[in-house]
């Protein structure tokens, strides 16, 4: 019995083993099969015959109003089936992926050879590290095919997508570059009989005088200035602040102590008293003492929405407050005559209140060099850059969706018009925002998307561009920066946090150390490989 | 097994002896091709994507493709500080686990097993059970809601009574606390199932022999019940060794926070963030391959000392 049962044991090892090697070799099989029909299926697609299937990845917010269809297959989806599939003999598939994960997905997408012909991201060194694997396909004879792409984005943001000479990547276009603005309770304000805040010694004035008489009568549960989780996406930032301390540079600091990916640049002069500021504002009790456990920027929502903040730094006319339904309305249900004004009290030493803004341009666009469909991927980047398409992808359709209001497209709130109107400005790839033509015209045609708060939307969007810089670009990627940076921001932020919420007499300590402890894990080398990309390029 | 046999009937023993073999229970070897069929697709070929961490992995060209560089991404590992910290944090969340976790359920399915009321026992257990089913993230959000600084359930009762707030998740400490403490109330309920069916094995005559002894409930349970039960408990604490470097991702990942990093950043939070996040696909693999291997060791080292022991071992 014992013999037998060994033997059989040994037999099925062995189909164990046979099944491994079996299945690597149908593996390997695989990909050059994958490669033989890439050749031919390109052929076939130039005599236009067969239907082709394009597919597009589309961001999944996970905020499809009930009724509305999911991200891949709505109105829209529909929409851009009759008006340019059907026309082309194309079927269109959408692939969704998670907007908080998408450079996972994005990553195993691409890894597993299927990935969707066209796809997109934010993040830099995700595309320095496809350009340097060579993982996409080279646009630049493609886009010579479309005029109306070229036309729509122009040469300055296309030379945003040239890497090593080569269009690798269509970035799209962001006419206005704005980002963050500070918002305050105009009626706590009114309340105290006080001035809106223009010094950031004035705001911290303005938090205190909060913090004491908390007029919003909150039984002490007032938050004077709120920000959540420093290391998530949500849509809120102290930095803005912290930023406001930093001191002058040459243009080299400037470029050597900058970072990409959202790393906190904490060797940048007078950085540090910016955090110590935060510092003082934990000690008095002005900010949230729970901010870094507020991953997702949820409990600040509710805080807004419930009364219990003063002051906080966001992304300027955002969805999140604004748009209906929202954290503003809420705010107004819950507490009536409640109100938020938009306001730019965070002065440098020369007077002025530096942000960093975007870029001109919003994602990059790619086709993975896997695809079959590049020519219809950029065909499709055409046809949706036509002026009517894009106003209609951006705004619906009149009456149904918008009226129109001195020439610019107001919202209708209906709730037919949720319904079929939710993810507009995430099928519209090739723009983040709507371009007017004059950043004026941009600001107000931004605000009429936010009915009932289109002043507010309005100032914050100026505020936000207000003594606005741009990252310093590189014509290269800094190659420590891909390697080091996912390490050095979770170092970065853990400093920075770990300093907001230091005991006075330890903040130094703990600063300082974090600093060294930063260099040490690489952000010496971040450091010395900008200045040498400084230094060549202005050679 | 001989002497179970033998106990049986006597007829088909010799019948048996002469049919055995796949032929003679072939019904049951056919069930047994589901879950082998289980384990090489899912268990055995992916292993083949092990390679990665010998490789300069590129996800365009694959792992046929990609060129192979020996043990270079293991060099980079071991040179990393953060190495040494994220495998000082898994075995010291799991080493604490074991400490804490592991005996949770044998004391609760012993607690059980002494309650008389059929009841209150099937309702105590239901409720024990619960947790289990909660995925961490809802956990994790409890957890804020209990535990944090402003506005958290316990800290307004501790503030309530006079005391200061007690910075349950923002300090690391602390924080080691409610993530045992949270560790324990999600498993210990689930955990008794495996002891509560070894306990039923338990000859009933033996209770009767102590009652007519005389013995004590805590005398009956501490010489019959958990000598009864020993060899599961052998069997559970090998398994549980062989995950002293493995440490599930949800647990620390949606618990932790910036301010913890110092413990909560850990194997398998480390790999995701350096292989799907950050695309360094080849160094995460290598961390991984390592982990495996210490567990392997783990598991090894373990049963041996369990067979020195005299126990059964798991092979």
């Amino acid at each position: 019995m014992h013999a037998q049962q060994r033997k059989w044991f040994a037999a099925s090892a062995a189909v164990v083993l046979l099944a491994s090697v079996l299945s690597a070799c149908g593996n390997s099989n695989d990909n050059n099969a994958s490669g033989a029909s890439d050749a031919s299926s390109g052929n076939a697609g130039s005599g236009n015959k067969e239907k082709v299937t394009l597919k597009v990845e589309v961001f999944d917010r996970g905020n499809a109003p009930a009724g509305a269809g999911p991200v891949t297959d709505n109105y829209w989806t529909q929409w851009i089936q009759e008006k340019f599939g059907d026309p082309n003999n194309i079927k269109l598939e959408f692939v969704p992926v998670p907007r908080n994960q998408e450079i996972d997905k994005l990553n195993v997408l691409m890894a597993t050879g299927d990935a969707p012909d066209l796809v997109f991201t934010y993040d830099m060194n995700t595309i320095y590290n496809y350009v340097k694997d060579d993982g996409l396909t080279d646009l630049t004879p493609l886009i010579e095919n479309a005029p109306n792409l070229k036309k729509f984005l122009g040469d300055e943001a296309l030379n945003y997508g040239v890497f090593n000479g080569k269009q690798y990547t269509i970035p799209a276009k962001r006419p206005l570059q704005f980002t963050q603005s500070t918002y305050i309770r105009k009626d706590w304000l009114d309340k105290l009989g006080l001035p809106v805040p223009t010094t950031t010694e004035q705001f911290y004035e303005t938090m205190k005088a909060f913090k004491e008489q908390d007029p919003g009568q909150t039984g002490g549960k007032v938050i004077p200035y709120d920000f959540s989780a420093i290391d998530s996406t949500s849509i809120t930032t102290p930095f803005v602040m912290v930023n406001s301390f930093v001191k002058k540079m040459t243009e080299e600091e400037f470029y050597a102590f900058t970072t990409s990916s959202y790393i906190p640049e904490l060797t940048k002069p007078g950085y540090k008293e910016g955090i110590q500021y935060l510092n003082k504002f934990y000690q008095e009790g002005l900010i949230n003492p729970d901010f870094a456990l507020d991953k997702d920027g949820k409990q600040f929502e509710s805080d807004v929405a419930n009364g219990y903040v003063g002051a906080f730094t966001a992304l300027a006319a955002h969805a999140n407050l604004m748009a209906p339904g929202k954290v503003f309305d809420t705010l107004k249900e819950n507490v009536p005559g409640a109100e938020y004004i938009a306001i730019d009290p965070f002065t440098d030493e020369e007077g002025k209140t530096p942000k960093s803004i975007y870029d001109p341009i919003g994602m990059h666009i790619m086709i993975p060099k896997t695809s079959k469909h590049a020519e219809e991927a950029i065909k499709y980047l055409d046809w949706m850059s036509q002026s009517d398409v894009l106003f209609t992808l951006q705004n619906g359709i009149e009456g149904q969706h918008y009226t129109l209001e001195n020439g610019f497209p107001k919202a209708v709130t209906t709730d037919d018009a949720k319904k079929t109107f939710y993810n507009n400005s995430d099928i519209a790839i090739i723009s983040n925002g709507k371009d007017f033509g004059s950043t004026d015209k941009d600001i107000e045609a931004t605000a009429y998307q936010y009915p009932g708060y289109e002043e507010i939307a309005k100032q914050s969007i100026r505020n936000a561009l207000k003594d606005g810089y741009t990252m310093p670009r590189f014509d290269r990627p800094i190659d420590a920066e891909i390697k080091y940076g996912t390490t050095l921001k979770a170092k970065g932020y853990e400093i920075v946090v770990k300093s907001i919420l230091a005991k006075p007499d330890q903040f130094e300590k703990i600063f300082d150390g974090g600093v060294a402890e930063y260099l040490k894990l690489g952000g010496q080398a971040i450091q010395d490989e900008r200045r040498a990309a400084y230094q060549e390029m202005k050679k | 097994m001989n002497r179970s046999l033998a106990r049986s009937k006597p007829l088909p023993l010799a019948r048996r002896r002469q049919a055995t073999g796949i032929w003679k229970d072939y019904q049951l070897y056919l069930l047994l091709i589901l879950p082998i069929a289980y384990f090489i697709l899912f268990k055995y070929v992916p292993m083949y994507g092990a390679a990665i961490a010998f490789q300069d992995y590129s996800i365009f060209k694959g792992v046929t493709g990609s060129e192979w560089v020996g043990f270079e991404n293991f060099r980079e590992l071991f040179k990393m500080e953060q190495f040494y910290i994220v495998v000082r944090n898994t075995l010291m969340l799991n080493f604490l686990d074991l400490i804490f976790s592991f005996p949770a359920p044998i004391l609760l399915a012993l607690l059980l097993n002494e309650l008389r009321v059929t009841w209150f026992k099937k309702t105590a257990q239901t409720l024990l059970y619960l947790p289990h089913f909660i995925s961490w993230i809802i956990i994790g959000g409890l957890v804020y809601q209990m535990f944090s600084n402003q506005g958290g359930l316990v800290n307004n009762v501790i503030t309530a009574i006079g005391f200061d707030t007690v910075p349950f998740l923002t300090e690391k400490n602390h924080w080691l606390l409610v993530y045992l403490g949270t560790g324990i109330w999600q498993s210990a309920g689930w955990g008794t199932i495996i002891y509560l069916a070894a306990l039923t094995g338990i000859n009933k005559d033996l209770y009767e022999a102590a009652d007519v002894d005389g013995a004590s409930r805590l005398k009956k349970m501490w010489h019959i019940t958990l000598p009864g039960i020993r060899p599961t408990i052998i069997v559970m604490l090998i398994m549980q060794l062989g995950h002293i470097m493995t440490i599930g991702f949800e647990r620390p990942f949606v618990m932790g926070n910036t301010l913890v990093m110092d413990y909560a950043e850990v194997i398998s939070t480390f790999v995701y963030k350096a292989g799907l996040q950050s695309a360094q696909f080849s160094l995460a693999t290598a961390m991984g391959l390592f982990q495996a291997l210490v567990g392997l060791f783990f598991v090894i080292l373990s049963n041996t000392i369990a067979k020195r022991f005299g126990e059964q071992g798991i092979w």
